[in-house]
């Protein structure tokens, strides 16, 4: 029998079709928990068994150490895991919890399609006790990006400063003062690395201390789950998927577990829009974290705390989530938190105004225009706040955009921020304990795109709200507040040097040279700007052909192979090289902080690889009772459970050991 | 072969001796769509778009190429072009616009339907939806009427839509 090649191609197909589609997988079992599931006693978890390639699901059991769990288990709901028509099931137990502490070995066991299948897991689930006389605040500081690139750039330039005389604080590779965060007794290295990449974002990065466990890119406090495929990866991510974005299993962070278990005051403040990911860590479960309405929701409505509102404080920008016109569902959560007692602030100008326990809503940017995105899960735009260097009125470097304040010109700076918070936070009546987190979210919002003063800045005011924090944590008479300082991750910046490019260069937008290159995609283009040998950008080929400056060897010591035709192609002469040598800034009395401009200034240099997150490993500091924990190279998931030691743990002995430190027979860092 | 295949396979063609990248966005000409359709393959996807930024294995069967080209936030990808990889061949391609834009002349009046979720009566979701006759259906994501800006178009195979959006499969004709 003889086939045309036409009919051999649909036979083909139509077995391989068949192939594909039909039942002919053997049933599975699976307990969606990762292999080193790690939680607090009594900490909540959504349960979930997913039951692939089975017609029909009967005799559910499930075993927790021995206690049996069936009966928390909903019914099976037909599913399709894995997108591949096969017939699946899930079974959900919601926000279950173990009360013992040790190795809790979870057993399934069902009858999937006439086969009995198994699977079982072990979660170690770690003691959690809190006493009345050991009630301690926590004060999280996340520098968004800030590997220690970004650390050094802000000492560099906030520490160098020449006074009057021309004295410089930073000589002979020595600093008068370090940075708040660098006098911090303890330090040690977080490794961020996700369960689906090196790289991570910050909500994988802010699940992994948030609930101490590990998940994927873009996912905020959930587990991966079968029905992922759905939208992962296909770019799906719509209202019409978001039941698939928020079945996720959620794990409880620590934010909800000591507001629902010890009446624990939580807030969050973050110069980001407050429904990003790192904020969002501490108030919400979704697996996508541009769902940026019901994260807004979850803030309102806390899915772990039976619907009450997650936080005593919010402050940030973002207002568009919680506007009416910005929500599908037209909701105005701004009104419905003030109904619920909250104040709202929208003004630096009233913030400072604000004092005592009152829970407090600030939003202090939003878009003109408020309104949903078409996707239906988010607002048409995510507004942050503005840069610390633009709040300060400072001159933006040629390459870097200016200021867009709209009418949104009253923006506080994040120690005005972190101060408040703290405030509010510590003043209740029943002298509840407190954990807040801290997000200088631009330091990584700047560096993606590779605006190198707009890093900088907003480190250095990172660093300033830190101060707040440490002296406000000194003056109590109790040492009762830890507080620690990290990066979700870390950022593509290197330090390179510095320049003393002049002010009418670095500032002169209208004097850019062209360096064009041919690619296989076709032929680019890059500008380049006066400012260019302090802020080397990705993608830009360090050119600099001269070799009379005192560090480079021409074209030859430039990496790969970019050999300038000619020396025009140079867009600086060799008065704009880096040079060795020290910073140095002069200070601006009214705000404290460094200026960007002046004779004299020599400029920080600093080169961005691709302006994109890596995968190295980003510092931590510690300072207050049960600092210790945090020494040492540590996962990011140790954070939650260091976090939550420093609580529930005796650490008198080892803040005695850290109180050692300072003591004058032991060598001290100058600065220090 | 049909003209809009033709029409592509002279873009594809075309796509290396472009300077910039032509196929990245479904165009109109002379009346007909004119994008990848779902006999592209991985090597002409490659050949107009370059090498992604990210492949991506996910579900049972499938891989994600993922792009950023153009204007494109930092967490969100411009391109997601899904192939399964059993067989190679091409299930989804998802298109990122931002800022939000038009793209009535992609689904005329006379050819496009709109469909809701999770129905007509309380719709939370719309999308426009025109059947190309390659066996595959041209989506603009959450919207419903001409004149409304789309962050997203997908081209998706017909018979793939059961997968993703199984209220939309339920609601399209079946397609042979």
């Amino acid at each position: 029998m003889f086939f045309s090649s036409q009919v051999r191609t649909a036979i083909a197909a139509a077995l391989f079709t068949c192939c594909l589609f039909a039942q002919t997988s053997t049933p599975s079992v699976k307990l969606v928990l990762p292999e080193r599931t790690r939680l607090l006693q009594g900490q909540l978890i959504d349960l979930l068994v997913e039951v692939r390639n089975a017609t029909a699901v009967t005799n559910l059991k499930v075993t927790a150490g021995g206690l049996d769990l069936t009966s928390k288990f909903s019914a099976a709901v037909k599913a399709d895991l894995d997108c591949d028509a096969s017939s699946d099931w899930v079974l959900r137990a919601n926000l279950q919890s173990f009360d013992l502490p040790g190795d809790v070995k979870l057993d399934v066991s069902i009858n999937a399609g006439g086969t009995t299948v198994t699977d079982t897991r072990t979660v170690q689930v770690r003691e959690f006790t809190l006493t009345a006389a050991n009630r301690r605040n926590i004060i999280l500081f996340i520098g968004d990006g800030m590997g220690t690139a970004y650390r050094d750039s802000a000492r560099l330039i906030s520490r160098s400063i020449v006074d009057a005389n021309g004295k410089n604080s930073f000589r002979d590779g020595y600093f008068d003062d370090l940075l708040e965060m660098d006098k911090m007794p303890i330090s040690g290295m977080s490794m961020t690395y996700g369960t689906d990449s090196i790289i991570p974002d910050s909500a994988n990065t802010g699940t992994a201390w948030a609930t101490g466990n590990k998940s994927f890119l873009n996912a905020v406090n959930v587990l991966a789950d079968g029905t992922d495929c759905k939208w992962r990866f296909t770019g799906l991510t719509n209202a019409a998927n978001l039941s698939f974005i928020t079945d996720n299993p959620r794990v409880e962070n620590l934010w909800q577990y000591l507001k629902r278990r010890y009446n624990y005051r939580t807030g969050i403040v973050s110069t980001a829009a407050i429904t990003d990911a790192t904020p969002a860590v501490e108030g919400a479960y979704v697996g996508f974290r541009q769902a940026r309405l019901e994260i807004a929701r979850q803030y309102l409505e806390n899915p772990m705390l039976g619907g009450l509102p997650a936080f005593d404080v919010i402050l940030g920008g973002g207002a568009d989530p919680f506007t009416s016109a910005g929500r599908v569902d037209k909701r105005d959560l701004i009104g419905e938190f003030q109904s619920k007692g909250y104040r709202y602030v929208t003004t630096a100008t009233a913030l400072k105004a604000i004092s005592y326990s009152q829970p407090t809503l600030g939003l202090f940017k939003g878009s003109a225009s408020p309104a949903p995105a078409s996707n239906g899960i988010a607002t048409a735009a995510d507004v942050n706040m503005d840069v610390a260097y633009d709040k300060l009125l400072m001159q933006r470097p040629a390459s870097e955009p200016l200021a867009s304040f709209g009418t949104y010109n009253d923006q506080p700076m994040l120690d005005l921020m972190t101060s408040k918070a703290i405030e509010v936070l510590s003043s209740s009546f029943g002298q509840a304990p407190f954990i807040l987190m801290v997000e200088a979210a631009s330091i990584d919002k700047q560096s993606h795109s590779n605006n190198a003063a707009g890093t900088h800045w907003d480190t250095i005011e990172f660093d300033k709200s830190i101060g707040a924090a440490r002296a406000w944590a000194a003056k109590r008479a109790t040492k009762d507040t830890l507080i620690i300082v990290t990066a979700d991750h870390d950022q593509s910046m290197s330090i390179v040097g510095v320049n003393n490019t002049s002010d009418v260069e670095y500032y002169d937008r209208a004097k850019t040279t062209k360096v064009p290159f041919k690619t296989a995609a076709g032929d680019q283009e890059f500008s380049v700007f006066g400012d260019s040998f302090a802020n080397v950008r990705a993608g830009l080929p360090f050119v600099n052909s001269s070799t009379t400056a005192s560090n480079n060897g021409g074209a030859a010591g430039m990496p790969s192979v970019n050999t300038p035709t000619s020396v025009t192609e140079d867009p600086a002469a060799s008065t704009y090289s880096t040079y060795f040598g020290s910073t140095a800034y002069k200070l601006d009395p009214k705000n404290g902080y460094p200026v960007n401009s002046g004779a004299g200034i020599r400029r920080l240099a600093v080169g961005f690889r691709t302006g994109d997150h890596t995968g190295s490993s980003v510092p931590i500091t510690a300072e207050g009772p049960g600092a210790f924990l945090f020494t040492g190279y540590m996962d990011q998931t140790d954070i939650f459970f260091k976090m939550a030691a420093a609580l529930s743990t005796d650490t008198s002995d080892a803040d005695r050991l850290v109180e050692l430190l300072g003591n004058t027979k032991f060598p001290k860092t100058i600065g220090k | 072969m049909n003209r809009e295949s033709i029409l592509l396979g002279a873009l594809l063609a075309a796509a290396s001796c472009f300077s910039q990248t032509p196929m990245a966005d479904p165009q109109v000409k002379g009346g007909e769509l004119v994008w990848f359709s779902m006999s592209t393959t991985k090597e002409q996807v490659f050949k107009a778009l370059g090498p992604p930024a990210m492949i991506a294995p996910f579900g049972s069967d499938f891989e994600s190429w993922q792009y950023k080209l153009g204007n494109v936030d930092h967490d969100d990808f411009s391109h997601q072009i899904v192939f399964r990889k059993s067989n190679q061949s091409l299930v989804s391609i998802t298109r990122n616009y931002d800022p939000e834009k038009t793209v009535d002349i992609l689904f005329p009046a006379t050819i496009a339907t709109v469909h809701h979720f999770p129905n007509a009566e309380k719709p939370q979701f719309s999308i426009r939806v025109r059947p190309l006759a390659d066996g595959s259906y041209l989506m603009a994501m959450g919207i419903s009427k001409p004149g409304q800006v789309t962050g997203q178009v997908v081209m998706m195979r017909a018979s793939e839509v059961q997968h993703f959006y199984p209220w939309l499969s339920a609601q399209l004709p079946a397609w042979k």
